[in-house]
């Protein structure tokens, strides 16, 4: 598999390039990931991109780059692996799955890209009344309702499929809530992480007004060229930070209750996903049999046993061998020619 | 660079390769063949003296942003500078000719207008072609007899692709006017209606629309904004006012932005009028769900929609009389109505038409799965009116695409010399 990756490349030993949050929280947040799987980095006092040492891990070469070049770093390939939010990748260009994989959610920087009205607007609520009160905004105020944001693709494609029309997007480069009420807009697009800030600005977000959950992601890039050095780093990285986005297969489920009992635990046992194989006869405690989702185990006895379920009992289907590993899965596609 | 491999990437994803959309270069062989084509067009579109015109390539941008509002920036080449402005390869001719008409001709001068050069536009899809193609087209701008007129104007691009040597092609016609004139006679307040006709051209957000105003809450959310309203609508106009002031008050929510208070009342106070028509009585809903999904034949379709109406009981002897005439006019011309595909959902996928409709496509085969159109056309009178015409100005053009013409006549060369082979194999 690596073969076929190398064969594009004369540099067997090229290192893996990581690009790195270069400042603030995010940078923190990204050494505090990072340190859960053994590896520190330090950065040198010269601030050149890539002055930066790694440690307890073989064959990486730290880049520093603003959260905001990353997508672009990876979309050419000009660094393998990349820590950046979801929404700056979805920004910068459609298509983006065939260049770059989310190897796996951080669990920071979370933002909401969202849609927000000025709050004294009563009768808008959805995205339905923007369309209403655009299409004859510009015969009543003479020109287009505008909407301040930087995600323009994001605005553009999210406002075309819900089928609001008669917009024109302007350009914010920062502050955007605050362009309202300094009557450069009438509508924002922006992130959002408390709303706060929209509060202070007397917006409101739409109903259905939310274009995006996001939050930081471990990147890799399809486009770079990975020696079989930088694959064994991303190897050696992968297997440390674990698998949490990896299907955790199913667990197999007994337990002895009632069939009115079970009716009542059902709607909370297929929220969780689980399913029910065999239902005890009517009238009287049997023996059910469910399927769960290996992550909700738990949960889903915690919700028999309320339901006064007894001799509940699982057995996880372990077969590692049968669940390709986070590597594995980005190897298959690398090899795969998704370029 | 970037912009070329985003472009790409979007039509791998829709199944076109790169040399769909690529530019293509004419000469020797090919350019003779394709300037043949071109010639035999204009000569057609020449009929009746049409005057040849060439609008400027560079248009302004806001224009655009006029009739189509931001979605336009997708499919258009813009180039913007402070300096300059904002300005854009023309994507069509027909807006640029409406255009310099209404600059140029005396109001209600009726005028005959034929062009040829390329257009820009970034493809969608299978069948938008190149990014630059040749169009050659007509535009009529006359107020009399509408029927004719858009019989006329389909007869001029079926001869020209008959002359330039076409292999035969599907042909599909719309009539939106008769749709329109449908949302007009069903009861209903004018907010939904002009909602419903705004996304007309966009098919699934129609039929969410019509499903919404129909009863069907998509969210617990909008259930309860709804369920207020009504109750806000039962009020009187000056409880109902008073009450508005004293919310605003209570939340001591700021006016901010161009919307003045009286503006934003306004709308909410028509909102709660409105809310009191919902849900949409589900015998209007079924109407305008059956009449959307009329298609066949243009001859039964017609008939199919006059069942439709009188059913209803409603009055569209002006739309069903028109398009009655247009089937007339063009079985005159030897355009027989039951071979022409009628799709009430037709419209094109340009705003701006709002009357006939039709389009040419080549026959799919197993080499050329997804062929370009050869063209289309249709009837806009509303264009004029979003261009600034001071009174109605009716127009119905058609346009080819002669590059797309040469490739079907190859294709067709192709199956031709394909079939001849098998046979004497066989």
């Amino acid at each position: 598999m690596s073969g076929a990756a190398t064969s594009r490349n004369g540099a067997e030993s090229a290192p893996l390039r990581f690009g790195l949050p270069s400042k603030g929280r995010l940078q923190e947040k990204t050494a505090e990931f990072l340190k859960a799987a053994g590896v520190t980095f330090e950065r040198s006092a010269v601030d050149r991109e890539y002055a930066g040492r790694l440690r307890g891990l073989d064959g990486v070469e730290l880049v520093f780059l603003q959260a905001g070049e990353m997508p672009d770093r990876l979309m050419r390939g000009e660094i393998h692996l990349g820590v950046t939010g979801e929404d700056l990748i979805r920004e910068r260009a459609g298509q983006w799955e065939r260049r770059i994989m989310l190897l796996a959610p951080l669990h920071f920087g979370h933002a909401d890209l969202i849609v927000a009205a000025p709050k004294c607007w009563i009768d808008v609520s959805t995205t339905d009344d923007l369309d209403d009160v655009a299409a004859d905004f510009r015969e009543r105020h003479g020109h287009p309702l505008r909407v301040a944001t930087k995600y323009k693709r994001l605005s553009r494609a999210f406002f075309q499929e819900r089928g609001v029309a008669n917009y024109r997007l302007v350009d914010s480069q920062g502050a955007t809530e605050g362009l309202v009420a300094a009557g450069a807009a009438e509508a924002i697009v922006d992130i959002t992480s408390s709303g706060e800030t929209l509060r202070a600005n007397h917006l409101k977000i739409l109903d259905d007004g939310l274009i995006l959950k996001s939050q930081a992601h471990l990147c890799a890039s399809f486009s770079a060229e990975w020696s079989d050095r930088a694959l064994q780093a991303l190897r050696a990285l992968l297997d440390r930070i674990g698998d949490e986005g990896a299907p955790r297969g199913r667990a197999a489920l007994t337990a002895r209750l009632d069939a009115a009992a079970l009716g009542r635990a059902e709607p909370a046992l297929t929220r969780l996903g689980v399913r029910i194989l065999r239902r005890p006869l009517r009238g009287f405690p049997g023996e059910a049999r469910l399927d769960a989702p290996g992550d909700e185990l738990g949960l889903a006895v915690e919700i028999l046993t309320a339901a006064g379920a007894e001799a509940v009992s699982a057995e996880t289907a372990a077969d590692p061998a049968a669940k390709p590993s986070l590597f594995e899965r980005f190897s298959e596609r690398l090899g795969a020619g998704d370029l | 660079m970037l912009l070329e491999t985003a472009v790409f990437d979007r039509l791998s994803a829709s199944g076109l390769g790169r040399s769909a959309f690529a530019p293509q270069d004419y000469d020797g062989a090919a350019l003779e063949r394709l300037s043949a084509i071109t010639d035999i067009l204009m000569r057609i579109f020449g009929a009746e003296d049409a005057a040849l015109v060439e609008p400027a390539i560079l248009q302004p941008a806001d224009i655009l942003f006029d009739l189509y509002g931001e979605e336009i920036w997708e499919r258009s080449f813009i180039i913007e500078d402070l300096e300059h402005g904002a300005w854009c390869l023309r994507p069509d001719f027909t807006a640029p000719v409406a255009r310099s008409h209404l600059a140029r001709a005396e109001t209600g001068e009726s005028a005959r207008y034929r062009y040829c050069g390329p257009v820009f536009r970034r493809a969608r899809g299978a069948g938008d072609g190149a990014l630059q193609q040749l169009q050659a087209g007509v535009e009529v701008i006359d107020e009399a007899d509408p029927a004719t007129r858009d019989a006329e104007v389909f007869d001029l691009a079926r001869q020209a692709l008959d002359a330039a040597g076409c292999p035969p092609y599907d042909l599909v016609i719309g009539d939106l006017g008769l749709v329109f004139g449908l949302l007009d006679a069903v009861p209903m307040p004018d907010s939904w209606r002009a909602r419903l006709r705004r996304h007309f051209w966009r098919p699934q957000r129609f039929s969410q629309l019509l499903r919404r105003l129909g009863g069907e809450a998509p969210s617990a959310g909008e259930a309860s904004r709804m369920a207020f309203l009504k109750g806000f609508g039962a009020l009187g106009e000056e409880d109902a006012a008073r009450a508005i002031s004293e919310m605003m008050a209570l939340a001591e929510t700021p006016q901010i932005g161009v919307r003045g208070s009286e503006e934003v009342a306004e709308r909410f106070l028509r909102q709660a009028e409105d809310a009191r028509a919902h849900p949409l009585p589900q015998a209007s809903v079924d109407v305008i769900e059956a009449a959307v999904a009329v298609s066949g034949p243009a001859d039964a379709a017609l008939t199919r929609l006059k069942a439709l109406a009188a059913e209803a009981k409603m009055d569209l002897s002006r739309q069903t009389t028109l398009f009655e005439r247009r089937l007339e006019a063009l079985s005159a011309r030897g355009v027989e109505p039951s071979r022409l595909r009628f799709d009430a959902v037709f419209g094109r996928d340009l705003a701006y038409y709002d009357g006939f409709v039709f389009e040419m496509r080549p026959f799919p085969t197993k080499a050329t799965p997804a062929p370009r159109r050869l063209g289309g056309g249709g009837r806009y009178d509303r264009l004029f009116q979003a261009l600034g015409a001071e009174r109605p100005v009716s127009g119905v053009g058609a346009a080819l695409k002669p590059e797309a013409i040469l490739a079907a006549i190859a294709a067709g060369d192709a199956a031709g010399a394909a079939a001849m082979d098998a046979g004497a194999a066989s």
